[in-house]
């Protein structure tokens, strides 16, 4: 924006605004700045106390202290500044806490500000709170308010951390977002955390190279989970029960074998099943049978050669999907194509990254399929020929679309 | 939609015709129609805002009425229609922000604030910050006409004070 300024009638206007709109004003801006308009004039010292979303990230400095980044903690003036703001802002309620730094796992007197940070503001009603505290090895001790606040709405908890003494008892009963980076499980910690949570929506679990992710994911009112574990430490078996889940996101390489899959609501998956390190999957059927009831449904090119050579039972019918997005890589991925297309009588649209390696050694049967997108397609002879060869069964074909989504 | 006309009156005697769905905007407005201690040949008289700025504050609330009214017209508008529409309202919204001075802006933001209008108040603060962000605090001083009273020694205490923000 251009600069405007003010001409000398109205003098320093914006002072004179009244506290809560300027508490909104520096609400909007990073905590940072806003802060630092305490140096303005004598009376904006303390306005910065109206904020009501605090933003203490620390993590920029940490990027700029790269050579030395792993033995980088936050420094005694971001403890300074937070401890400042909190105690100016005595008991107003807070709408927003997000805190990123980086705790020294040896020293306990970093450790304990953390604890007294989400203290205080989990005492001021907060609704959303954003904890990305990262600490080389260790535990950091969360205060116990943090599972039993009746306020909060939404709740990042990350990154890399290891909850050894969590609560046994869970009540957040407003919560209806969380968010769970690499958090190292102890006792099954997210199926204690889950039951403690009444109207819980939307639930993301993120576990990045790191053992132990959790397990079982059990909820009777998450609608939309997105699961990712890249970790190829240790196989584990997984259990999906969420009868009310309608979207799933899940990407995965550690699970050996599910043992339960109720996801009966489910409207649309995506999955990207892919294997790494040295722990073969075993069997995916429970998954795949668990998902049967998907409108729409996409497979990245990985999960495609993972069901096809672990849904060790066959494939159930599908008797709700409508649109299929896949890859393939091999020709095991266009044989898998063609059972899906016999398990699903009510295929509308199939859209598909690109024709690579397919040959008329698999042919697609007889469908009704009336949409077809080819992502990827070049429009040589050769890929004209696989074309044709690959439409033969599609009967009902309306429209086919090359190079769009 | 029922088109009945409100009549407000500024500080300085003017008067204005306004839809009462528009006018409904303010929820100090709204709360007078709810008890009814709107009169319907007598003005509001709004002791605290300008027939300027409340000129203002109606082209506002007029502009966001119409905007309410497509929506209805339109329940089942696709995607891109919504985001084509919701641009419309941010371009106009913009230029709105843009032709005024900040002295403008902050007797918008104190009639918005009185007149208890949120998406006002919220357009006006959001402006304002852009106006602040990454800005020094000498620069925002400068915008401002904000003088400094500290005195150097001061000054460099509160500095130290809260270093990281400085940092």
């Amino acid at each position: 924006m251009a600069a405007k300024t003010l001409n000398t009638d109205s003098r320093d206007a914006i002072s004179w605004l009244p506290y809560e709109v300027l508490g909104k004003i520096l609400s909007l801006l990073v905590t940072k700045q806003a802060v630092s308009t305490s140096v303005l004039s004598k009376k904006w010292r303390y306005v910065f106390r109206l904020m009501d979303t605090l933003e203490f990230d620390d993590s920029v400095s940490l990027h700029a202290e790269e050579g030395e980044q792993a033995r980088y903690v936050f420094p005694e003036s971001f403890k300074n500044c937070v401890d400042r703001t909190l105690a100016l802002q005595c008991d107003y309620p807070i709408k927003k806490f997000s805190l990123k730094c980086h705790v020294d796992e040896e020293n306990e007197c970093q450790k304990a500000c953390v604890g007294r940070w989400i203290s205080n503001v989990l005492e001021r009603s907060v609704l959303e709170l954003d904890l990305r505290i990262k600490i080389e090895r260790g535990d950091i001790c969360l205060p116990p308010q943090l599972f039993a606040c009746k306020t909060l709405v939404k709740l990042t908890l990350g990154t890399r951390l290891f909850i050894e003494k969590h609560p046994s008892y869970v009540s957040l009963p407003s919560l209806k977002f969380l968010f769970m980076d690499t958090i190292f499980e102890y006792d099954n910690f997210c199926c204690v955390f889950l039951a403690g949570c009444p109207v819980l929506e939307e639930l993301s679990v993120h576990h990045k190279n790191l053992e132990a992710p959790p397990h079982t994911i059990s909820s009777p009112t998450v609608k939309r989970l997105l699961v990712d574990y890249d970790a190829a430490y240790d196989p584990i078996d997984m259990s999906f029960d969420l009868p009310n889940l309608v979207y799933l996101e899940y990407s995965d390489c550690t699970s050996e074998y599910y043992c339960q899959v109720n996801l009966e609501s489910l409207v649309e998956a995506k999955l990207n099943l892919y294997e790494a390190g040295d722990f073969p999957r075993r069997d995916v059927t429970n998954l795949i049978i668990g998902i049967r009831n998907v409108e729409i449904l996409h497979l990245s090119r990985d999960s495609v050669d993972v069901i096809y050579s672990y849904c060790r039972d066959g494939l159930p019918v599908f008797n709700n999907l409508v649109n299929l997005s896949f890859g393939s890589k091999n020709e095991r991925g266009w044989k898998l194509l063609a059972d899906l297309l016999k398990q699903s009588p009510k295929l509308k649209t199939v859209i598909i990254q690109d024709l690579n390696g397919y040959t008329d050694v698999v042919s697609m049967p007889l469908n009704q399929v009336k949409v077809l997108h080819i992502v990827n397609y070049g429009d040589t002879h050769e890929e004209f020929k696989q074309f044709k060869s690959f439409t033969e069964g599609f009967e009902g074909l309306e429209l086919v679309q090359v190079g769009v989504v | 939609m029922s088109s009945n006309m409100i009549m407000l009156k500024s500080s300085d005697g003017a008067s204005f015709e306004i839809e009462e769905a528009a006018a409904r905007k303010s929820k100090i407005i709204a709360n007078m129609i709810e008890v009814e201690c709107v009169d319907e040949d007598k003005a509001i008289p709004l002791q605290n805002v300008t027939g300027n700025i409340l000129a203002l504050v109606i082209e506002y609330c007029n502009k966001h009425i119409v905007d309410d009214d497509d929506d209805v017209a339109t329940e089942e508008a696709s995607e891109e229609e919504e985001e084509a529409k919701k641009k419309k309202v941010d371009d106009w919204e913009a230029e709105f922000m843009n032709s005024m001075s900040l002295e403008t802006m902050f007797e918008l933001l104190l009639a918005a604030n009185y007149l208890n209008i949120k998406s006002l108040i919220d357009l006006v603060c959001q402006t304002i910050a852009n106006n602040i962000k990454d800005k020094t605090p000498e620069e925002v001083r400068k915008i401002f006409s904000i003088e400094n009273d500290f005195t150097p020694e001061e000054e460099e205490e509160i500095r130290k004070e809260n270093a990281w923000a400085f940092g």
